[in-house]
């Protein structure tokens, strides 16, 4: 939004354009479209003055971007004034209070730049955790924290116009829906939100292993931050609390099931608040959080006292006002990813991505059951002509499509693509008969014990057992893959290359990602398989990567890597996206901690596109860096014993070029 | 391969998320105890007094033993942080550092979901006839905690609903969530 409140601006990335809308919208409103020099992530607007992240400009760095908008009321003119060259994939924005200082996250690259507003002057640029995505300044402008799609620790700079020293502060994802006090790790920190009086840090995202409806995955979360003592405010669940139930048990002599003992031992309130939290905004008016849920299609309001606030959901505006009856993909409101509040706080202004389009959304004042307004909506961009490709794209953001998934959209596990960095528990269910019943990913193994219990001592239960679940271990490790940029080969696809295409992996996917039924929809299923690949292999960008002459010791990796001792490329051929997907044995490695160990000895040669930006390693995690896992290696994957420290280190270098 | 059908679905849900372990006192188990708070409202003479907003009372920093019965007669009517229409079936009384919720309603069970055990006391009046379980008659049930800084509670309120199944399953009823972060003045306490 504009300070003055005149204009919306929406960074478009799918269109490599600032979208500029006059305010407000009416019918007729139409968008302007303003050209960027690469795909803009994030703007903020400081009176006439326009800051954006560009992602990728055309020398493959990011930036920041200064425009100056046309000094009229209303004015939709934009007029670059200078480019701050950052690392490659800037992309969150903050302003300091006073508005002299901004910090750009670049995310692929894992850097926070500080930049002096007036001048373009680059004050610090340092080193932090995977994918750091939302960021926030303290009241006094020289600390920012910024929040990970990977993890749950956040990472604090402080002293941003000094030293700008890094901390990782803990900030443990849902304690209030954790299974049995464990600390859980976190996925999907797009957006950092600071309390107006500077006090308070909320940070919506995924708990990964947290206890909820549709707990195969964990649960939605916002997690509170006290600033500047950095202790969470969360409240940590109570294995064995206090509880009292009247006693029913036989009410007039009829029997009735035991009703206290599924008396939800976990809230159920929030749970489910939102999927995919892609951005978020306080509204100082009602104390509130309010959230963009770019799986569900919602733009959710919060209560911003609770110590979790998704405990206390106010209203849920539903912005998906029609939906196509076979694929049941939004028409309007799909994929909302922005959201601003007007001066007034009476109305939102929403992206929706996947339809392309700005919502004006009429906030409630109240709390009660009575529905708002319906929003408005402004087209940004005409859908693309193929048709397949734009279903696809709505497929991919949708996480409330029953077909695909329970609860969580593709682009819950796969942001943008990439990957969530997790460690999934594959938990198989036989029968007496040895046969597989079903399969589940789950996030933890605590979680897939409780799914263990369940069927084992329940007087629902069947006669299936998990199969591979024990007091040490719980499922087959199953790291979540990387697509953008690894899914052009026709097959196999799957850690063992057990599907023999895109669209059978998918379809594998949409049985595993849930712990319910499919559905009896096959042929929709197989439909929307099939336009999810369209647009994975069309619509997905991979992540930036540096285009400049190999430096002497990535030249020497080569040479090792190209070799035929060390002989990488039998296996990672260059020309085939550094794979010949081939599914090779391989001797099995010493089990990691929490897992049970996978029967099959076979991998699928992964490819190795875009690799230095996707730790941790391998199909169970064990190695946090390409330096680990070079070191250790020894002969197993091609032949690298024999290396020196100086090779291996020239090996690494080469790997993280690819 | 086989899947699961929705009722399967519906228990497993609610099962997974108890899995924990969670050993349930039940009323009966609590029978009359002398600490457990009263919910009577002959118990505080308070109540016609206006309640004042928690924020600006001075709760006692220091750890005093969980009020008995009759001591909750010199509790503070207090008013919560928000005002949500779950709360308008429950009232708050603070004495010293605790402080005592009650709601009224068809309730079936109070349940504490996070924070320290001690010096906590939950209490629902017992349930004889569905009239009572199903909220035709309203009923009572307490829950008693200290606020203390750098600490915080969750509790659920429940109701009672019976299903097609012929199984009697909770229903949601009032949340509280207490919390008081060590940099705060005053605890923040709401009921939703």
């Amino acid at each position: 939004m504009s300070p003055e409140g005149d204009v919306a601006l929406v960074a478009d990335e799918d269109h490599g354009a600032i979208q500029l809308v006059a305010l407000p919208v009416r019918e007729d409103s139409k968008s302007v479209r303003f050209e960027t020099p690469g795909r803009p992530a994030q703007i903020v607007a400081l009176g006439r003055t326009v800051l954006a992240t560009i992602r990728e400009m055309p020398d493959a760095s990011g930036a920041l971007v200064t425009y100056s908008r046309g000094a009229d009321a209303g004015s939709t003119t934009l007029t670059e004034t200078r480019r701050v060259p950052l690392p490659a994939d800037a992309w969150g924005l903050a302003v300091s209070p006073d508005g002299t200082t901004a910090a750009v996250t670049s995310a692929w690259t894992a850097k926070v730049s500080i930049v002096d507003v007036a001048s373009g002057r680059i004050l610090a640029t340092r080193d932090v955790a995977r994918e750091p995505r939302g960021v926030a300044f303290t009241a006094d402008g020289d600390t920012v924290y910024v929040t990970h799609l990977i993890g749950a620790e956040l990472t604090k700079i402080a002293a941003v116009h000094g030293d700008a020293t890094v901390t990782r502060v803990a900030l443990p994802a849902s304690p209030v829906r954790s299974p049995s006090a464990e600390k859980l790790s976190a996925s999907l920190g797009y957006s950092l939100v600071m309390a107006p009086d500077r006090t308070r840090l909320f940070a919506p995202r995924h708990a990964l292993g947290a206890l909820g409806s549709n707990a195969w995955f964990g649960a939605s979360t916002v997690d509170v931050l006290d600033v500047p003592s950095d202790a969470p405010r969360g409240t940590v669940r109570q294995v064995n609390a206090h509880g009292a139930f009247a006693p029913i048990m036989s009410i007039g002599g009829q029997e009735i099931p035991k009703y206290s003992s599924a008396a939800a031992t976990a809230i159920a309130e929030g749970d489910a608040a939102f999927s995919v939290p892609r951005a978020a905004v306080y509204r100082r008016s009602q104390r509130s959080l309010l959230v963009a849920s770019e799986g569900g299609n919602t733009l959710v309001e919060l209560d911003a006292g609770m110590s979790d606030p998704t405990l206390g959901q106010m209203h849920v505006y539903e912005l998906e006002t029609d939906r196509e009856p076979v694929l049941r993909t939004a028409i309007h409101g799909g994929a909302p990813s922005g959201v601003a509040l007007s001066a007034d706080e009476s109305t939102a202004f929403v992206y929706c991505r996947s339809t392309d389009e700005l919502a004006a959304v009429p906030l409630a004042t109240w709390e009660g059951m009575f529905d708002a307004a319906a929003p408005r909506f402004v087209k940004l961009a005409e859908d693309a002509p193929d048709a397949e490709y734009v279903a696809g794209r709505r497929l991919f953001y949708a996480g409330s499509n029953h077909e695909m998934s329970q609860g969580m959209a593709c682009a819950g596990c796969h942001p943008e693509g990439r990957d969530d960095g997790h460690v999934w528990h594959e938990v198989e269910f036989r029968g007496k008969d040895g046969e597989v019943e079903f399969t589940n990913l789950l996030a933890t193994a605590s979680l897939a014990r409780h799914l263990d219990s369940f069927w084992k001592d329940t007087q629902f239960a069947r006669s299936v057992t998990a199969a591979n679940v024990d007091k040490v271990g719980a499922g087959y490790a199953r790291r979540t893959p990387m697509l953008a940029g690894r899914v052009r080969a026709l097959g196999p696809y799957g850690w063992h290359g057990e599907a023999k295409t895109l669209d059978d992996r998918v379809m594998r996917g949409f049985e595993l990602h849930r712990w319910s039924s499919t559905g009896e929809r096959d042929a929709v299923r197989k439909a929307s398989a099939y336009r999810l690949g369209v647009f994975l292999r069309k619509g997905l960008v991979p992540p930036p990567a540096e285009r400049r002459a190999p430096t002497s010791e990535e030249q020497r990796g080569r040479e090792i890597f190209m070799g035929s001792t060390a002989a990488c490329a039998t296996c990672h051929k260059p020309e085939t996206d550094w794979t010949t997907r081939e599914v090779l044995p391989m001797p099995q490695p010493p089990l990691q901690p929490g897992f049970f160990l996978d029967p099959s000895e076979s991998f699928k040669v992964p490819s190795l596109v875009s690799l230095a930006g996707h730790a941790p390693f391998f199909h169970d995690g064990r190695f946090a860096t390409l330096e680990a896992l070079v070191a250790q290696n020894g002969d197993r994957m091609g032949k690298t014993s024999q290396l020196n420290e100086a090779d291996r280190a020239a090996l690494v270098a080469f790997l993280k070029t690819l | 391969m086989r899947t699961l059908d929705s009722l399967e679905r519906a228990v497993l849900l609610a099962l997974v998320v108890c899995a924990a372990g969670v050993s349930i006192v039940s009323t009966r188990g609590l029978a009359a105890p002398a600490s457990a708070p009263s919910a009577t409202s002959s118990a505080r003479p308070a109540a016609v007094a206006a309640p004042v907003e928690l924020a600006s009372l001075t709760v006692p920093v220091d750890k005093t033993p969980r009020p008995k019965g009759a001591e909750w007669a010199d509790a503070r009517p207090v008013r919560t942080s928000r005002r949500t229409r779950a709360a308008r079936t429950c009232s708050a009384l603070l004495l010293r550092e605790y402080l005592k919720v009650t709601c009224s309603m068809g309730l079936a069970g109070v349940r504490q979901f996070a924070g320290p055990i001690e010096d906590v006391a939950v209490w629902v009046s017992p349930a004889t006839t569905f009239q009572t379980l199903f909220g035709t008659e309203s009923r009572g049930g307490s829950v008693v905690f200290p606020l203390r800084r750098g600490s915080g509670h969750v509790f659920r309120f429940f109701g009672a609903e019976s299903a097609y199944d012929g199984g009697i399953y909770p229903n949601d009823g009032p949340l509280v969530d207490a919390y008081w972060p060590a940099g705060d003045a005053s605890p923040t306490v709401t009921i939703r």
